[in-house]
C-alpha cells in the first residue's frame, strides 16, 4: 500500500506541467461551483431577508380570503385576543399587529393610490425594520397625525416633513367615504419598490378611528426565535394558530415567488454544477490516458516480471486519487479565498430587481460548510469515476504487445 | 491546401484523445447555444408579451410624467403630436391615455383603483386590450340610453366589488382642476385575468375620462406600435427630434428597471459561459501541448528541411481550430433539436416571477442564427488563443532536434 | 572544382557548469563540389556538432561557414531557414518524413515551401520516385513502408528541393546490411550521375567504404583526412 502510494505521488510528478493543467482543471471547477453557491445563497439571502426582515415579519395571521383583495371588511375582531396568545407563547419573539387600508393618498401637488398601514409604533419596531428604513425626520411616537411615507412617494407627491397629506378611504363595514389629514413625520426607504412606492404608516389607534374598526387589525406578523421556518416548533405555532376562519402563514407561502426563485436557482446549479464537472471529466480521462500512453512500455515491463492487473489498477486509480485531493485544495483556497474576499466587500452584479427586491448594491456571498465538504467530495468521487476508464486500460495492458512500442 | 489536410490528418493521428478533447468542445458550445438561446428566447418573449400587451413599443408624455406622474403633466398638443405619427414610416398605430387614481364604489363595497380613459377604437389597435375581454362587450365610446358610459373593469376589482356585466360602478378621484370627481358608470365587460396587471382597473372611453377628470381633451401617454419592434431606437430619435417639447420614451425606459435588471442578468449569464468555456479550455490545452511535445524531434526535421517557425505555428494553429470546428459542428447537430424544442415550446414556470416589475412565466427559446454564431466565434476564438502557446513552442524548436534519434 | 563548403576556424564551445566543453575545435575544412565524403569519429568526437553547422542548424561560438559562397555562421532565423531550404538538403537517421503524408506529399512538402508551381512540382514527385526505385509507392504513408524505403524518400525529398549539397547523418544506422547497401548505391548514383554532393556522419564502415575522402575527428578537431 505505501509503495502504491510512493509511486502515485512519484508518478504524478514525472510530468509536473501536465498535473498542474489538471489541477487547474478540476480545481477551477471545484473553486466555480463554491463561487457560485455562494453567489446564489447571498442573492437569496438578500431576497428573504428583504421580505421577511423588512416589514413582512416571517409569518402573518390573516381572516381567511383577506389576502385575495385587500378586504377592508375582512378584518381579525379578536385581534386583542390572538395577541394575548402570543404574547404568551415562548415560541414567538415578536409579533405586531395591523389595521390595513387601501385609500387615495393626496397632498396639495398630487394624488396617489396607497395602502394605509396603521401600526403601533413601539410594537412594530421589534418586528419590521420601519424604524431604522427612516432616512429623513421621526418615528412613529403616538400622536394622531402623524405619517410616515417612502421616499418615492414623497417625490410624487411632491411634499416633505410637515406637509399636509389627506387620506381618502372607504370604512370598513359600511364603505362610506372617510377622509383623515395627517402631517408627514417622517420618510422613509427600504429598497423594496412595492413598500417605497405604495406604503405609508400611521398610528393604530387613528387608522382605527379612520377605518372605523374597534380594537381589530387585519393583520398580525410574527418573528420567531428559530430563524428556520421550517423548525417544527414554529410550524407547530402556526397550525395552533390557523383555526376556524383565521389563517396564518410563514413567508413561504406568502411569498411563493421568491420559494419558487429558491426552487428554481437550486435546480439550476445542480444542472450548471453536474455539466461544468462532466466536460471536465473529459479532460481528465485524457490527461490520465496520455499520462498512461507515455508509460506503455514500463507497464509492460511491470507486467511481463509478474504484476497484476488490478495492481495496475489501483496504482492509476490511487494517482488519481492524489490529483483529486490536491485539486480539491487548489479549488478550495481558489474559491474560499475570492469567497471570503467578497463575503466582506460583497459582489457587484450591477443594477438588478429581482420579486421586488432591488439588488443594486454589492451583495455578499455566503460560505458555507457544504461548500467546502460536500463539493469536495463530489470532485473525489467525480474524479475517480473518471480516471476508471484509463485505469482499466492500463490492467488490459497486453505485455508483448507494450514492450514493441519503443518510444 | 498541403497544410489543411496536414492539420486534419494530424488531429487524427491520436483518435481517442482527438475525441476526447472534442467532446468537451462540443459540450462547451452546446452550453453556450442553450443558455444564450433560453435567455435571449426568455427576454424577447417577455418583451413581446409587455410592449404589446399595454406598454407600446415606445410612449410619449409631457415633461417627466413618467417617472412623475401628476394629472395636469398632460399633453398639450394633441395635434401636433399626432400629425407626427401619422407621417411617421416608423409607426403602425398608435393610442392615447388618461390615468388616475381613484376609489371605485358598488353597493357596500369600495375598493381603490386604477382608473385608466383609453381611445377604444386606438386601443383595440395598439394593444392586446379588446382580446382580454373576459365576460361582456369590448366598450365604445357612446353613451347608453339613460346617458351612462360603459367601463371596463379587471377581475381583482370585479371580485371585491361583486360586480356583473350591467352593474352600476360609483367612481371617485380628483380632478385636474382639484375638485373631486364623482361619476356614474355601467359595467360593460370584465377583461384579464386575477394575476393580470390590470386586474385593478377600471377603463373609461376616453371622452368621457376627460370630462370625469376635468383634462379637456388632453391626454397623458400616446403609446406607439411600431411596425418593426427592431427599430424602436432608431423611431424614438426620429419621433423625439420632430416633437422636442415632449418626452419620447423608448420602452427601455418606460421599463427602465425591468430593462436594467435584463442587462445584468444578460452579462451574468455570459460571464459565467466564459468561467465554464475557460475551464474546458484548460483541458484543450493541455492536449495541445501534448501533442507538440511529443513531435519534437519531428517539428525539428521540419525546420531542418527549411520550414519557417511562423509555419509551424500555424500549422498548431490550424489543427485546433479545425478540431474546434468539428466539434462545433457536431454541437450544431446537437443543439438543433433541442433549441427547437426550447422555441416553440419551452418550459413553464410554476408562479411568475417578477423580474425588474415584470411578470416572467414561459421560458422559450430562441431559433436564429445568432444564438447558433456567436457561441461557434467564442469556441473558435478560445481554440486560437489556447493554440498560440503551443505554437510558438512548436516554432521554436531547434532544428538540431532532428538530429536526436 | 570549386568549394562549396569552406569553414574558417570554426569552433563549437558549450558550457556546462564551469567547464566549457569544446564541441567543435577550430576546425578549417574545405568540402568541394561533387565530393563523396565521410565524416568520421567514435561518439563524442564532434562529428554530428560539426554536421550542425556545416548544415545551417546550429550557430558556431566563433569562425565562419562559407556554403556556395555565402558565411552562415552569422545568419539566423528566418534568412537562415530559408537558406537551408533551397541550398541543403538533409537526411536523418529515422523520422525523417511527416508520418500523417504519404511519400509523394512528403515530397511535394519541400517544394511548396519554396514555392514551386503545382505542375512542376508533380513533375518533379514522379521523377524522384523514380531515381530512387520507388515509382508505384507514392500514395504510401511511412507506417506502410520498409525502413529503407522511409530513408529513400527521404533522399527523395532532399535532392527535389535541389540543394546544392545533402548532408546524411548516420542514414544507414537502423537498416539491416544489405538495405543499407543498397540505399548507399543509389545515393552513389546519384552522386556520379548528377554530381551532387554528398557529406554524410558516420561510423557505418559500409559508408566509408564507399566514400572517396574521409574525414577523421576526434575531440572536436580535424585528425586526419584521407582520399581515396
Amino acid at each position: 500500500m505505501m509503495l502504491t502510494y510512493k509511486l502515485a505521488l512519484r508518478n504524478i510528478f514525472r510530468n509536473t506541467r501536465r498535473t498542474i493543467l489538471t489541477v487547474m482543471l478540476i480545481g477551477f471547477s471545484l473553486a466555480a461551483l463554491i463561487l457560485a453557491d455562494a453567489v446564489t445563497s447571498g442573492m437569496i439571502k438578500v431576497m428573504v431577508e428583504s421580505v421577511t426582515k423588512t416589514i413582512s415579519g416571517e409569518a402573518q395571521i390573516h381572516k381567511k380570503g383577506f389576502r385575495e383583495n385587500l378586504d377592508i371588511d375582512l378584518y381579525l375582531e379578536n385581534s386583542s385576543t390572538i395577541e394575548g396568545q402570543l404574547a404568551a407563547d415562548d415560541r414567538v419573539k415578536a409579533y405586531s399587529p395591523r389595521v390595513i387600508a387601501a385609500g387615495m393618498i393626496s397632498s396639495s401637488y398630487n394624488v396617489s393610490s396607497g395602502a394605509v398601514y396603521g401600526v403601533d409604533g413601539e410594537q412594530e419596531a421589534t418586528v419590521s425594520k420601519l424604524k431604522e428604513a427612516i432616512v429623513e425626520g421621526e418615528y412613529l411616537s403616538d400622536s394622531p397625525t402623524e405619517i410616515l411615507i417612502g421616499r418615492p412617494m414623497a417625490e410624487l407627491l411632491e411634499i416633505g416633513l410637515g406637509d399636509r397629506i389627506v387620506i381618502t378611504l372607504a370604512e370598513a363595514d359600511t364603505g362610506e367615504l372617510s377622509q383623515a389629514l395627517f402631517r408627514v413625520s417622517g420618510v422613509f426607504f427600504f429598497g423594496m419598490r412595492e413598500f417605497d412606492e405604495n406604503f405609508v404608516f400611521v398610528n393604530i389607534d387613528k387608522a382605527r378611528e379612520v377605518v372605523n374598526i374597534r380594537n381589530a387589525s387585519h393583520e398580525i406578523a410574527l418573528l420567531f426565535h428559530d430563524s428556520d421556518i421550517s423548525a417544527t416548533d414554529t410550524q407547530a405555532v402556526l397550525s395552533e394558530l390557523n383555526q376556524g376562519d383565521i389563517e396564518a402563514l410563514d413567508w413561504r407561502s406568502l411569498f411563493p415567488e421568491i420559494t419558487s426563485v429558491l426552487e428554481m436557482s437550486g435546480f439550476s446549479s445542480v444542472i450548471i454544477g453536474s455539466i461544468l464537472f462532466l466536460l471536465a471529466s473529459l479532460g481528465v480521462i485524457n490527461s490520465m490516458f496520455m499520462s498512461i500512453y507515455e508509460r506503455i512500455y514500463e507497464f509492460g515491463v511491470a507486467k511481463a516480471i509478474g504484476t497484476k492487473p488490478r495492481q495496475l489498477l489501483q496504482l492509476i486509480l490511487f494517482e488519481g486519487f492524489l490529483i483529486a485531493l490536491i485539486s480539491c485544495a487548489f479549488g478550495i483556497a481558489v474559491g474560499g479565498s475570492l469567497g471570503l474576499y467578497y463575503e466582506i466587500n460583497g459582489i457587484p452584479l450591477g443594477e438588478f430587481e429581482f420579486a421586488g427586491v432591488a439588488l443594486s448594491n454589492a451583495i455578499p456571498t455566503v460560505l458555507s460548510i457544504n461548500q467546502f465538504t460536500h463539493f469536495p467530495i463530489y470532485v473525489i468521487l467525480l474524479t475517480l469515476t473518471a480516471t476508471l476508464y484509463p485505469a482499466r486500460f492500463a490492467a488490459k495492458i497486453v505485455p508483448s504487445e507494450a514492450l514493441q512500442k519503443s518510444l | 491546401m498541403l497544410m489543411w489536410k496536414l492539420a486534419f490528418r494530424n488531429i487524427f493521428r491520436q483518435r481517442r484523445r482527438s475525441i476526447l478533447t472534442a467532446l468537451s468542445m462540443t459540450g462547451g458550445y452546446v452550453l453556450c447555444v442553450l443558455s444564450f438561446s433560453m435567455t435571449e428566447g426568455s427576454y424577447s418573449n417577455v418583451i413581446k408579451i409587455f410592449t404589446e400587451d399595454h406598454t407600446g413599443d415606445i410612449q410619449i408624455h409631457s415633461e417627466d410624467y413618467l417617472t412623475r406622474p401628476k394629472i395636469h403633466k398632460n399633453i398639450d398638443d394633441n395635434a401636433a403630436v399626432e400629425r407626427v405619427l401619422n407621417q411617421s414610416e416608423f409607426v403602425r398605430s398608435y393610442t392615447k391615455r388618461v390615468f388616475s387614481p381613484g376609489l371605485a364604489y358598488a353597493g357596500n363595497e369600495s375598493t381603490p383603483v386604477k382608473i385608466v380613459g383609453v381611445d377604444p377604437d386606438l386601443e383595440s389597435n395598439t394593444s392586446r386590450l379588446a382580446d382580454k375581454v373576459k365576460q361582456g362587450v369590448y366598450f365604445n365610446n357612446q353613451p347608453n340610453d339613460d346617458g351612462y358610459f360603459k367601463a371596463m373593469i379587471g377581475v381583482r376589482a370585479a371580485t371585491s366589488l361583486q360586480l356583473n356585466i350591467g352593474d352600476e360602478l360609483i367612481l371617485i378621484s380628483q380632478g385636474a382642476d382639484g375638485s373631486i370627481a364623482n361619476d356614474i358608470y355601467i359595467i360593460g365587460a370584465i377583461v384579464g385575468s386575477r394575476s393580470s396587471w390590470d386586474s385593478s382597473t377600471v377603463y373609461l372611453p376616453l371622452n368621457s375620462a376627460h370630462d370625469f377628470l376635468t383634462l379637456h381633451g388632453k391626454s397623458h401617454q400616446y403609446a406607439l406600435a411600431l411596425n418593426d419592434s427592431a427599430d424602436v431606437i432608431a423611431a424614438t430619435q426620429s419621433i423625439q427630434a420632430q416633437l422636442p417639447a415632449f418626452s419620447v420614451s423608448p420602452w427601455m425606459v418606460v421599463e427602465e428597471t425591468f430593462y436594467k435588471t435584463m442587462q445584468a442578468d444578460k452579462e451574468g449569464n455570459l460571464f459565467g459561459l466564459f468561467i465554464i468555456v475557460f475551464i474546458v479550455f484548460i483541458g484543450v490545452l493541455n492536449t495541445v501541448l501534448m501533442s507538440v511535445l511529443e513531435r519534437t524531434h519531428e517539428f525539428g526535421v521540419l525546420k531542418a528541411i527549411g520550414s519557417r517557425p511562423a509555419t509551424i505555428t500555424v500549422m498548431i494553429l490550424l489543427e485546433t481550430t479545425l478540431l474546434a470546428f468539428l466539434s462545433v459542428v457536431v454541437g450544431i447537430l446537437l443543439a438543433i433539436p433541442i433549441i427547437y424544442w426550447f422555441a416553440n415550446v419551452g418550459i413553464a414556470m410554476p408562479e411568475p416571477v417578477d423580474v425588474g416589475g415584470i411578470a416572467f412565466q414561459h421560458m422559450k427559446g430562441e431559433f436564429s442564427l445568432q444564438v447558433f454564431l456567436l457561441p461557434m466565434l467564442f469556441i473558435l476564438s478560445f481554440a486560437i488563443v489556447v493554440a498560440i502557446l503551443p505554437g510558438i513552442r512548436a516554432a521554436r524548436v531547434l532544428p538540431t532536434e532532428a538530429m536526436r534519434g | 572544382m570549386s568549394s562549396v563548403i569552406t569553414t574558417q576556424n570554426l569552433s563549437r564551445h558549450f558550457q556546462d557548469g564551469e567547464n566549457i566543453i569544446k564541441a567543435v575545435d577550430d576546425v578549417s575544412l574545405n568540402i568541394e563540389a561533387g565530393e563523396f565524403t565521410a565524416i568520421i569519429g567514435p561518439s563524442g568526437s564532434g562529428k554530428s556538432t560539426l554536421l550542425n553547422l556545416i548544415g545551417g542548424l546550429d550557430n558556431p561560438t566563433s569562425g565562419a561557414v562559407e556554403l556556395s559562397g555565402t558565411d552562415i555562421a552569422k545568419m539566423s532565423g528566418s534568412a537562415l531557414s530559408d537558406f537551408r531550404r533551397d541550398h541543403i538538403g538533409f537526411i536523418f537517421q529515422s523520422y525523417n518524413l511527416i508520418p500523417v503524408l504519404s511519400a509523394e506529399e512528403n515530397i511535394e512538402y519541400i517544394m511548396l515551401l519554396q514555392g514551386v508551381d503545382t505542375a512542376t512540382r508533380k513533375k518533379r514527385v514522379k521523377e524522384m520516385l523514380h531515381v530512387v526505385g520507388l515509382e508505384g509507392l507514392g500514395d504510401r504513408r511511412p507506417s506502410h513502408l520498409s525502413g529503407g524505403q522511409q530513408q529513400r524518400v527521404a533522399i527523395a525529398r532532399a535532392m527535389a528541393s535541389h540543394p546544392d549539397i545533402i548532408l546524411a547523418d548516420e542514414p544507414t544506422a537502423n537498416l539491416d546490411s544489405k538495405t543499407g547497401i543498397a540505399l548507399l548505391e543509389v545515393m552513389k548514383s546519384l552522386n556520379e550521375d548528377r554530381g551532387m554532393t554528398f557529406i554524410f556522419s558516420t561510423h557505418d564502415n559500409k559508408i566509408m567504404d564507399r566514400a572517396r575522402r574521409l574525414v577523421h575527428v576526434l575531440d572536436g578537431k580535424v585528425d586526419q583526412e584521407e582520399l581515396k
